[in-house]
């Protein structure tokens, strides 16, 4: 009996620990800047990631970096994970911004990894930043 | 010095010395460049942000327009290089724009 309960015990852990509370979508970087970052997490956990870098003024002449992988979800966190390449991001509310964006919208975090330019970088929902 | 210049109160600055992020050769990881948010989130002309880099001692720079998304801003930094030659001199009357 004990050992059924600490069966049940675990499942209920496990399904809660494995509960993802990050939705598919894209995410971009708000511009501002000589770089843009955009970010795609499909449905079946295969993520693309668009990194364009020019210089000022000459975004026309610019370098594209796209990679792809597999993402990985518990609650807030997510990892991407390339094979050999591993970055993680936390997904937050946005709070009190300067873009003018609800402060209850959710935005991607990223910590420090293997991809330096995602490093401390936050990406917006891509709806969030279109113009009307 | 270019918020202390721009007459705001409060100004959006979104490039600074960052090392990363940034094309090879840019002048933002040598601390020389910044990037200013654009029109829609600072209130300034290009002529006061013009006048406010100048001030600071920014000598190069321009301003990029993206049609129908956020990204539009200022580039400012000291000395030419990386992109950015005689047309985007700030001694020139008028901030070069580049409309994407």
């Amino acid at each position: 009996m004990i050992k059924i309960i600490c069966v049940l015990v675990s499942l209920i852990a496990m399904t809660a620990c494995s509960n993802c509370l990050v939705e598919n979508g894209v995410y971009a970087s708000y511009g501002g800047g000589e770089y843009s970052t955009r970010l795609e997490l499909l449905e079946n956990n295969v993520f693309n990631l668009e990194y364009e870098v020019w210089k000022p003024g000459k975004k026309d002449d610019s370098e594209i970096v796209t990679t792809r992988g597999e993402w990985s979800c518990n609650e807030k966190k997510v990892n991407l994970n390339t094979g050999n390449e591993l970055h993680s991001f936390i997904m937050i509310a946005v709070g009190k911004n300067p873009l003018g964006i609800r402060e209850d919208v959710k935005v991607v975090h990223f910590e420090e990894g293997d991809f330096e330019y995602l490093s401390r970088e936050i990406l917006y929902p891509l709806s969030e930043l279109i113009e009307e | 010095m270019f918020a202390d210049e721009c007459g705001l109160k409060t100004v959006i600055i979104t490039g600074g010395s960052e090392s990363t992020g940034h094309s090879k050769g840019s002048f933002h990881g040598k601390g020389l460049a910044i990037d200013v948010a654009g029109t829609k989130y600072n209130n300034l002309t290009h002529s006061a942000a013009l006048l406010a880099a100048k001030k600071a001692g920014f000598t190069h720079g321009a301003y990029e327009y993206f049609t129908g998304s956020r990204k539009d801003h200022w580039h400012f930094q000291i000395g030419a290089g990386n992109g950015l030659g005689d047309k985007h001199s700030l001694d020139l009357p008028k901030l070069y724009i580049k409309k994407y």
